[in-house]
């Protein structure tokens, strides 16, 4: 295995678990995973256009969520609704447009093994950007997810603190579509931060720990698809959910 | 000293009016009750004067405000494992102070949770407070702010009576010791008369304003609550 494809997962491995943390949270671990589905359609374009998937996913996810972002604060339709509508359409244009069935599939479940030397520097530049971000943003984030209402009494812009959130959602989701594909990138945001809320008392040691086993389940993964010759973005999650059932043991 | 005059307030909520012409001022140092039945426009107010809500009218602040605010009640998630440093903390001023606070900043802290005699909290999650606890969280953390007013909105069905009146009197003494000017609202006329230097009765409009002795009459009560409310007497009072 390529060094390179190391260090991209292990990348997408922090980015997505520490900003899972919130995604947890704030009670969206259904609608990330939803959410990803909206790549499908963005990376099928791209590869119409002959331009990396990378561009087309998070263009179609930053669409989706600003699109979400509207509609909740102007409409009176759930945000369930809305993403449950926005799914199910990105998935019949994702099988209309995608060119052929195998790309399809690797747009399902991430082939890191087709990683270009460009995807590697855009996982630098987006993985390094959602985690400064999270970092720079976690006392807002934190604060509008405890109490929105305590949070808009002191000053806190919500809606402000949303959007920020929901931009980080889709750059996070962009992100890992190629290694463990749109299908299971929303279990990567999930998995290690459910772990490490099992074994925490604080919020940041729940966010410490999210990020140790964020790394943890990739490494695990990384060495179990070497092992057992299974798809990387498959082992991974496998041993994230191995690890989550005995977290609840503990 | 006046640290704060209002003038003609009026809130309006999708063209329901909340509070009609409200005018008092707020002496620095001086404890101010507000007094009135559910729905009357007390919590409007404090929002008026938080900046929350559209209003008409004036406020005026002769001192540059430093508002600490604690709320009556509010949503709040109790799966988010937040513990009680951590929620002061959101008060810190910077983000980096949340991730690493200074050994200033957690002396502060526990200084404050001290005040309240709630230090043995710092490391319980909030979620696990019972509402006691969690009130004197909320002023430890409105005042770790370092407020010149705090308004305090009290919460009435969840607190026993007996742990009702440990918190005014800690309330007014820590108003001296700290300098700042309470705005209290409460639903209890016994503290009222105990602890506030002035009054001001509201529903919807202003009903009376001065010194509790001198506007909490039996008529005036009448007007504002309607018959049959009236002064009883805590038998723990003085425990």
């Amino acid at each position: 295995m390529d060094i390179s494809v190391i260090i991209v997962s292990l990348i997408v491995g922090v980015a997505a678990s520490i900003l899972g943390v919130f995604i947890i949270l704030r009670r969206l671990a259904l609608v990330s995973d939803v959410l990803s589905h909206v790549a499908l359609p963005g990376m099928a374009l791209s590869l119409f256009f002959g331009i990396n998937v990378f561009f087309g996913a998070f263009a179609a996810l930053i669409f989706a969520v600003l699109g979400i972002y509207f509609l909740e604060n102007k409409s009176k339709i759930s945000l369930e609704a809305i993403v449950g509508i926005m799914f199910t359409t990105s998935l019949a244009l994702g099988m209309i447009f995608f060119p052929d069935k195998e790309q399809l599939i690797d747009g399902l479940f991430g082939n890191i093994n087709s990683i270009t030397t460009e995807d590697v520097f855009l996982t630098y530049i987006l993985g390094g950007f959602i985690i400064l971000i999270t970092l720079v943003f976690f006392r807002n984030f934190a604060h509008t997810t405890f109490s929105k209402e305590l949070a808009q009494s002191e000053g806190f812009s919500v809606k402000k603190i949303n959007l920020i959130f929901l931009v980080l959602l889709a750059a996070v989701i962009a992100l890992g579509v190629k290694v463990v594909g749109t299908l299971l990138i929303g279990a990567l945001t999930i998995l290690p931060v459910s772990i490490a809320k099992n074994l925490s008392g604080s919020l940041k040691s729940m966010t410490v720990l999210s990020v140790f086993f964020g790394v943890f389940i990739v490494i695990l993964g990384i060495l179990a698809s070497l092992f057992f010759s299974i798809p990387l973005g498959a082992a991974i999650i496998l041993s994230g959910s191995i690890l989550f059932i005995l977290s609840l043991f503990k | 000293m006046n640290i704060l005059e209002i003038k003609n307030l009026s809130v309006k909520y999708d063209k329901i009016q909340i509070l009609k012409n409200i005018s008092f001022s707020l002496k620095e140092g001086k404890t101010l009750a507000l007094l009135g039945p559910n729905g009357a426009g007390k919590s409007t107010l404090f929002k008026a004067i938080l900046g929350l809500v559209d209003y008409e009218g004036e406020i005026i602040w002769n001192k540059k405000p430093k508002i600490g605010f604690v709320p009556q009640r509010f949503d709040f998630d109790k799966g988010v494992p937040m513990t009680v440093k951590e929620f002061i903390l959101l008060h810190a001023n910077s983000n980096w102070n949340f991730w690493a606070p200074s050994k200033e900043i957690l002396k502060n802290i526990k200084k404050h949770l001290k005040y309240l005699n709630a230090e043995k909290l710092i490391n319980k999650k909030i979620g696990e407070l019972s509402s006691g606890q969690f009130q004197r969280i909320l002023i430890a953390r409105a005042l770790f702010g370092k407020p010149n007013v705090l308004l305090f909105d009290e919460p009435t069905a969840d607190i026993d009576v007996e742990g009702e009146m440990t918190i005014y009197p800690l309330i007014r003494d820590l108003s001296k010791k700290l300098s700042f000017t309470p705005i209290v609202i409460s639903h209890d006329l016994n503290i009222v008369y105990e602890f506030a230097d002035n009054v001001i009765c509201l529903n919807k409009k202003m009903m009376c304003s001065g010194a509790p002795k001198s506007v909490l009459t039996q008529d005036q009560l009448n007007e504002l609550y309607g018959e049959g409310v009236g002064f009883y007497v805590h038998h723990n009072h003085h425990k």
